[in-house]
């Protein structure tokens, strides 16, 4: 069964989203230049957009429920739920990106070789079961994203942000590989099941406690919780829009895919539910109060996303089978409506060049379509009826009520109602405005992300039984098996 | 029967059109919500036959859609109809349409009417979806979309600051209250499994006491919230910026009665605890008579009728603390129809006087004669008088409290129907009376229609007073005069008192006396009882001062690291150019000396290698400018939060 061929088979999703990027590397080699113009580039976008398509057509065809290289690797419901969100991540920020990069960066090739490298890595830590195989995954993961924020060389603010992203990837990446040895010195084994019983056992000693401190702050790091969420404002602002896209639903995806895994294996062994909630209450609070005094769109977002990730935890303390199908509803919830904001984000920062909130002011009337999409985006954000985060955070803090978790509830809640004060601000910028400002054009492109992504929030908020019952298959087999 | 789907239907089919149309289209459309109202109140009064004579416990139909599997459980989204459900139907259509006819006549001169009419049809449907939800999770979507829609409604002319502001704040209070409806849904769930009313409601026996208190009181939180009861009520005063046939329809008669409705379907689960119950009395009595006070000392007519609604849904909150949910809803019902009369009516008033200032108006009584014959009965429901509709329901509220032994609570509500007579009375005459005005007009005749509709249903309704409690399945009774009599007593004395100061023939009247007799009353009054200030100063500033400070460390902290870093650099950059000074031309010019060849060999050194340095020490310099921007100092921080962090977190979780 262990065969090559058998490898290829089972890791096909991942292995063509790998050689969709070399080929476009190749592709750019060969691609006819003219003076400063470069009519192959959108091919490029073109030929990236349909790898991953045939990724997740194969992430659908491949066997399903099956493990790789001893053990280390499983594929099953949860790693293709998450092939499917990342695919979609990269079509849009491929999307979205498509229009702008030639002017950020000379290396347009490179960028969506990066963009597919880097969702390949998502893909795999979203597949790792062991902790050798999850911290080469992350590096897969890491790496790619601070190329992509050095691309745009003559930016300095980029370059800060990229510096600052290799910086933190560097500590939390060292503090992540010595709790990995840590936990397989003081466990024997390199299981996640097999750490966890250990640890349920009582007979883990405090150094692979330690450890196991160690390997959630790597994981913090990625989902951007609180106290390892310094970096994200900086970067986000800095970082070109596209890439800070990216970053802020593919990066932090990928963090949750591991602590899903980590804690549905270890279920019924740990109880982490005291430690991973004061995290979400500590997540929710700072993001939710540094976010109402931002200026700058994109800062304000990193901070709402510091918020998000701590609601996302408030599942994951619920450490229940309902906790965790809420947490992959909210991923998926999540993911649509970030990646949505920053479309529109990244289209007007095109067309006008700037991203504070006060500029958005009147835009409405100068492109009704794009606010209507930040509109919405930020009220399935917030939580809004009628859209697909509503849904997700009343599921989310329904299992954490579910397991009794009143206190973290309560304070989920009381955070909801804070946040809504300035997701509303942005809203109401949007939609009034005394003075008349230009008309905002918008290439067709971002228009067409704008409006599938507009149609997920609605349609997945008032539809949310396939997506939850997918989220919920996933989890239990997980459990089960 | 599933073209009831159709109630709430039609309204969301008449917004979606309005959504996507474009403003010429929308204008040619104007009529469309109207007739769409007329089509939904036929259905309704179809849907009220099919429930005649009522008294059932079980609904009489029922829709069910799977909305979202979880589990072992799946959530449902499902409706219902009964006799309740039916009831509040024709009210809030049959308000809806008076409202939507009205408006054609109110807006027309509006430049964005367009939108007004699709955000009303909105409104509509939600609110006919919370009526017939037989979950409570329906319900809190539907309760969550109506306060989108008063939201929008109330900014509508957001030109103004002050539509802007108090949209904002309306939406936030409530939103405020909201948080306990979503505590007592997730308490509910994980009791019941179920958010279905009548699996709640069957399942009462089986409560823990906590978890039934937390419920009820998340509940009770929720309805202070939506129905502006103490102390949440702030918002509703501030909501009478937006358009007067939207604060007739959302703010008085439908949105701010949705607390008592969920309140009163609820109301076993709230009996099971005491406390709750008195919690209930206690903030209906203190919001009846503070609403009653604050109505007394308002200039704007608008704020008058917004206080006096705050106050009769506190007489509603007393019946629902009394225990009695039949006799709450029948106040509802008289009060959503005379309330809305009222509204409609001022907005006659507003539109002919061109303001909301009663000390600018009076003597209108001549020019409108329609207006204020419709006018008069609906303030004579609101005291109490009979025969109109609100003597019959507000009898039965003292009724009940003197049945129960809430002597207290009988005697501040009188004290409250009191003040509402006599406010009652200062509002008639200080609008109505007095010499004439030139150049005053009646309203356009679909306004006027609207109001001698609700006016009719105002003088008969009352005498449907035991019909409508057994058709909800209680028993109907009819007023007795030992509490009839004293309750109008108290009624007469109220209106005799504001004649008597602001109707009397030759009386001006002269608030600055008040004014300064009553100084430190006044100046409390004036401020509302000091609510906002209070909100302001210990909710809004300290999170503001929070959130500032959050903000001024991202800035600050961040620039002075890279300003010390730069200095850093700086002397750097220093040191580097005296050593190159000192150390390197001295030893060339040493050298110099020696040998002229050894001379042109160290130029060539000098010119190679020196000026690499200096070339070097260069770059060093320019990259210190770039380090403002690269903030190098800035990311040790960080990585030292980081790790700090995790040493804590190591600390506090394996101690």
């Amino acid at each position: 069964m262990n065969g090559t061929g058998h490898i290829v088979e089972v890791l096909a999703p991942q292995l063509i989203v790998v050689l969709t990027g070399a080929l476009v590397l190749v592709a750019d080699l060969v691609l006819p230049r003219r003076e400063g113009e470069y009519p192959g580039r959108t091919w490029l976008a073109a030929a990236s957009v349909t790898g991953l398509i045939a990724a997740g057509v194969a992430a659908f065809m491949a066997p399903a429920n099956t493990s790789l290289l001893g053990g280390t690797l499983a594929v099953d419901g949860l790693s293709r739920f998450f092939d499917l969100v990342f695919i979609g991540i990269g079509i849009a920020v491929i999307g979205l990106s498509v229009d702008s990069v030639h002017r950020f960066t000379p290396w347009v090739a490179e960028y969506y070789a990066l963009v597919l490298w880097c969702t390949a890595g998502n893909m795999m830590v979203a597949l790792a079961t062991g902790l050798f195989s999850l911290a080469v995954f992350l590096q897969l993961t890491s790496l790619p994203l601070i190329a992509l924020l050095g691309l745009a060389k003559n930016d300095p603010r980029a370059r800060e942000a990229a510096l600052k992203y290799l910086l933190v990837v560097l500590v939390s990446t060292s503090l992540l590989l010595w709790g990995l040895s840590l936990v397989f010195g003081a466990t024997g084994t390199d299981d996640m099941r097999g750490i966890a019983m250990a640890a349920a056992g009582g007979t883990l000693p405090a150094l692979g406690a330690a450890g196991l401190v160690f390997m959630l702050a790597g994981f913090a790091f990625k989902v951007t919780s609180v106290p390892f969420q310094f970096w994200a404002p900086d970067v986000y602002e800095g970082a070109p829009p596209a890439v800070t896209a990216f970053l802020s639903v593919g990066s932090k995806l990928a963090g949750f895919a591991l602590v899903v895994r980590f804690l549905a294996l270890s279920i019924d062994a740990l109880d982490i539910s005291l430690a991973v909630g004061a995290l979400a209450v500590a997540s929710m609070t700072l993001g939710n109060l540094g976010a109402l005094k931002q200026h700058n769109i994109r800062r304000l977002l990193a901070y709402s996303g510091i918020a998000q990730a701590g609601y996302i935890l408030v599942g994951v303390a619920a450490s229940s089978v309902t906790g965790l199908s809420a947490v992959l509803f909210y991923l998926a919830a999540y993911a649509i409506a970030n990646a949505l904001a920053f479309t529109v984000v990244v289209s007007f920062v095109d067309a006008t060049g700037l991203d504070e909130v006060g500029d958005l002011s009147g835009l409405a009337r100068r492109n009704p379509l794009a606010a209507f999409a930040l509109a919405g985006a930020l009220m399935s954000l917030a939580g809004l009826p009628l859209t697909v985060g509503f849904m997700a955070k009343f599921y989310v803090f329904m299992s954490a009520a579910e397991s009794g978790l009143y206190w973290l509830t309560l304070a989920a809640v009381i955070n909801a109602v804070l946040a809504f004060a300035y997701y509303l601000r942005i809203v109401w910028t949007l939609y009034v405005s005394d003075e008349e400002h230009a008309h905002v054009s918008m290439t067709r492109r971002h228009a067409l992300v704008m409006v599938v992504g507009a149609l997920g929030v609605v349609v997945i908020g008032l539809f949310p039984a396939p997506l939850l019952d997918a989220a919920h298959r996933a989890v239990t087999a997980l459990i089960a098996g | 029967m599933t073209w009831l789907l159709a109630i709430p239907g039609l309204p969301a089919a008449c917004f979606l059109v309005f959504l996507v149309s474009s403003r010429r289209i929308r204008e040619r459309l104007l009529p469309l919500p109207a007739v769409c109202s007329f089509i939904t109140l036929g259905l309704s009064v179809t849907a009220l036959a099919r429930v005649w004579p009522g008294g059932a416990e079980e609904p009489v139909w029922r829709g069910v859609l799977p909305f979202a599997p979880l589990g072992d459980h799946t959530l449902e989204l499902s409706m219902a109809l009964d006799p309740v459900a039916a009831a509040m139907l024709i009210v809030v259509t049959l308000i809806a349409a008076c409202v939507q006819v009205y408006s054609l006549g109110y807006m027309h001169r509006d430049e964005r009417k367009g939108w007004y009419f699709g955000v009303l049809s909105l409104f509509t449907s939600a609110m006919l979806v919370l009526v017939l939800s037989d979950t409570l999770l329906l319900t809190f979507m539907a309760w969550e979309l109506m306060g989108l829609c008063s939201y929008l409604l109330i900014g509508f002319w957001f030109e103004m600051e002050a539509p802007r502001k108090a949209s904002m704040k309306a939406f936030l209070t409530t939103k405020v209250g909201d948080m306990g409806f979503l505590l007592a849904l997730f308490m509910i769930w994980s009791t019941v499994g179920s958010f279905e009313y009548r699996a709640v409601l069957e399942s009462l026996g089986e409560w823990p006491a906590a978890a039934a208190a937390m419920a009820g009181f998340g509940l009770v939180f929720a309805a202070m919230g939506k129905s502006a009861q103490m102390p949440l009520h702030v918002w509703l005063p501030d909501a009478m910026a937006g358009p007067t046939p939207a604060s007739a329809l959302i703010h008085a008669a439908t949105m701010v009665a949705a607390g008592i409705y969920v309140v009163a379907r609820m109301l076993p689960l709230l009996a099971l605890t005491p406390w709750v119950m008195e919690f209930v009395l206690a903030i209906g009595v203190a919001t009846a008579l503070m609403g009653g006070v604050l109505a007394c000392v308002q200039h704007d007519v608008k704020k008058v009728l917004a206080y006096s609604t705050i106050s009769q849904l506190g007489f509603m909150f007393i019946a629902l603390g009394a225990g009695n949910a039949e006799v709450a809803l029948f106040h509802l019902v008289t009060h959503a129809f005379f309330k809305s009369l009222l509204f409609l009516g001022a907005g006659v008033i507003i539109h002919a006087a061109h303001t909301q200032d009663m000390r600018l108006m009076g003597g209108l009584g001549r020019h409108m004669p329609i207006t204020a014959g419709t006018f008069t009965v609906g303030t004579f429901a609101l005291a109490g008088l009979f025969p109109f509709s609100g003597f019959f329901s507000k009898d039965e509220i003292i009724a009940v409290l003197v049945h129960h032994d809430h002597w207290y609570a009988a005697a501040l509500a009188l004290t409250a129907s009191f003040l509402t007579a006599f406010y009652v009375n200062r509002l008639l005459f200080r609008v109505f009376s007095g010499p004439e005005q030139g150049e005053l007009h009646e309203g356009h005749p679909s306004m006027l229609a609207s109001l001698v509709v609700l006016a009719g249903i105002t003088c008969v309704l009352g005498f449907a007073s035991p019909t409508f409690a057994e058709f909800l399945g209680g028993e109907g009774v009819w007023p007795e005069l030992g509490v009839a009599l004293p309750s109008l007593a108290v009624a007469g004395a109220g209106l005799v008192t504001g004649w008597w100061i602001y109707g009397r023939r030759g009386v001006v009247v002269n608030t600055r006396i008040y004014k300064e007799r009553f100084a430190r009353l006044y100046g409390v009054l004036d401020q509302r009882l000091h609510f906002d200030t209070f909100y302001r100063q210990m909710i809004v500033e300290p999170f503001a001062i929070v959130a500032s400070a959050l903000a001024t460390i991202d800035r600050t902290a961040i620039d002075g690291v890279v300003n010390g870093a730069i200095g850093f650099w700086k002397r750097a950059a220093v040191v580097a150019w005296s050593f190159d000074d000192a150390a390197v031309d001295g030893l060339v010019n040493g050298l110099a000396k020696i040998d002229v060849s050894a001379t042109r060999l160290l130029d060539d050194f000098d010119n190679g290698f020196v000026d690499g340095i200096v070339a070097g020490v260069g770059h060093v310099v320019t990259a210190a400018s770039a380090v403002r921007r690269v903030h190098t100092g800035n990311v040790r921080t960080y990585l030292i939060g980081l790790v700090s962090a995790t040493a804590v977190l190591v600390w506090v979780l394996t101690r």
